[in-house]
């Protein structure tokens, strides 16, 4: 399950979508908005995406990574519009039935979610500055 | 383009340059190659070399006033893959002193490369080039020119890129048809346009072209190889094809997390 939402983000909720009596191991990430980049005060974030298409890709993206990797349950839920400091961007989930597996694909996930799906994230600085986050590792 | 526009193949598989030799010749111009290089040619068709190569489209006229201090030119840019008969007798019969040419379909200005120029106008193009003034738009404006509406509006779209020789060779094998097409803005160019969508028509037929079209009207600050692209919700490539209704978004680059 991949979806988008405006709303605050439950990491609660999206643990318990990958509970499995099978699963040994459990694996999380969560992205956090942070009062800083490339070593200029950030006051806040916003977010965006063109939603139909960057759902479909996220789901792509999870289906990826079961196929990849041995797991059981993978989620992702990334949260648009405006964060304050310390809020949370993303949540992935990943249970399995061993940890190497549950860690690899988790860390996957958020690679491929960051590089490949249609979300823009501005940066809004203390200063009054602006600015359009360029991902330093997209793929083309 | 990192290639020789005028010896690329057309749909047709003939050589752009002997395309427009043939087309120069319908409507019975004399016709010179300006090159530096050596280039097979049609026997009749002699090669002008630059008195200083490097010079770009005004060294060429400045070679030819020097040998033919007597004649106008029609000067044609042999990137002008759309160029038609039509658009060149228009141009030929409406000609005036001491120059003309067409308005650019989409920003009106006059376009050089497509333009009869009077002997007593390429007087000056000496002294410009001695001062490195090589910009053929500015010398024709300079030189106040009749401008013209193109008979065929896209006839002089040109290609200076892989996604722009996409977009003219599917004019070349589809036709011009326009189409409405609804377009989505997201992140840095929702902020360069002003908008969030638009509907619009387009003589546009790849996906790619029509982002190269907006881009000059619009000066967008992303160029076609820094974005991807997606048509009615899936992505898609610079040379597909529009159809229409279509609903098109340009992706500039993507930052979640």
């Amino acid at each position: 399950m991949f979806r988008l939402q405006t709303t605050p983000l439950s990491p609660t909720e999206l643990r318990e979508a990958t509970i499995d009596p099978a699963a040994g191991g459990f694996c999380s990430f969560e992205g956090w908005v942070r009062n800083h980049h490339l070593g200029r005060p950030v006051a806040r974030l916003e977010y965006e995406a063109y939603v139909p298409l960057a759902e479909k890709e996220g789901t792509r993206i999870l289906d990826e990574a079961r196929e990849r990797f041995s797991i059981l349950h993978a989620v992702c839920v990334h949260r648009t519009g405006p964060i304050e400091i310390g809020g949370l961007a993303v949540v992935v989930c990943v249970s399995a039935v061993h940890r190497d597996a549950a860690f690899e694909a988790c860390q996957f996930i958020i690679d491929e979610v960051k590089a490949r799906v249609p979300i823009w994230k501005k940066e809004f600085f203390t200063d009054g500055e602006e600015g359009w986050v360029r991902c330093d590792h997209c793929g083309h | 383009m990192g290639r020789d526009k005028a010896t690329l193949e057309r749909p047709d598989g003939r050589r752009q340059l002997d395309h427009l030799i043939s087309l120069l010749q319908t409507v019975g111009t004399d016709v010179i190659v300006s090159a530096n290089h050596p280039i097979s040619l049609p026997p009749e068709v002699p090669i002008l070399k630059d008195l200083r190569p490097g010079g770009g489209p005004l060294a060429a006229l400045e070679s030819f006033h020097a040998a033919h201090p007597e004649d106008p030119v029609l000067l044609i840019g042999c990137d002008l893959f759309l160029l038609d008969a039509p658009t060149l007798k228009t141009l030929i019969d409406s000609y005036e002193d001491p120059a003309t040419a067409f308005r650019n379909r989409l920003d009106q200005r006059g376009e050089p490369l497509a333009a009869i120029y009077a002997p007593a106008a390429l007087d000056r193009v000496p002294l410009l080039l001695d001062h490195q003034s090589f910009c053929a738009r500015h010398f024709l404006e300079s030189l106040n020119p009749l401008l013209l509406d193109l008979p065929h509006p896209v006839a002089l779209d040109n290609a200076n890129t892989p996604v722009e020789l996409d977009e003219v060779f599917a004019k070349i094998t589809s036709g011009v048809h326009p189409k409405t097409v609804k377009i989505l803005y997201f992140a840095k160019l929702r902020e360069a346009r002003g908008l969030d969508e638009e509907i619009l028509e387009t003589v546009a037929c790849t996906v790619g072209g029509l982002y190269e079209e907006l881009r000059f009207q619009h000066r967008l600050p992303l160029a076609w190889n820094a974005l991807r692209a997606a048509r009615n919700g899936d992505f898609c490539d610079g040379s597909t094809r529009l159809a229409p209704d279509d609903e098109i978004v340009f992706i500039p680059p993507v930052a979640g997390g």
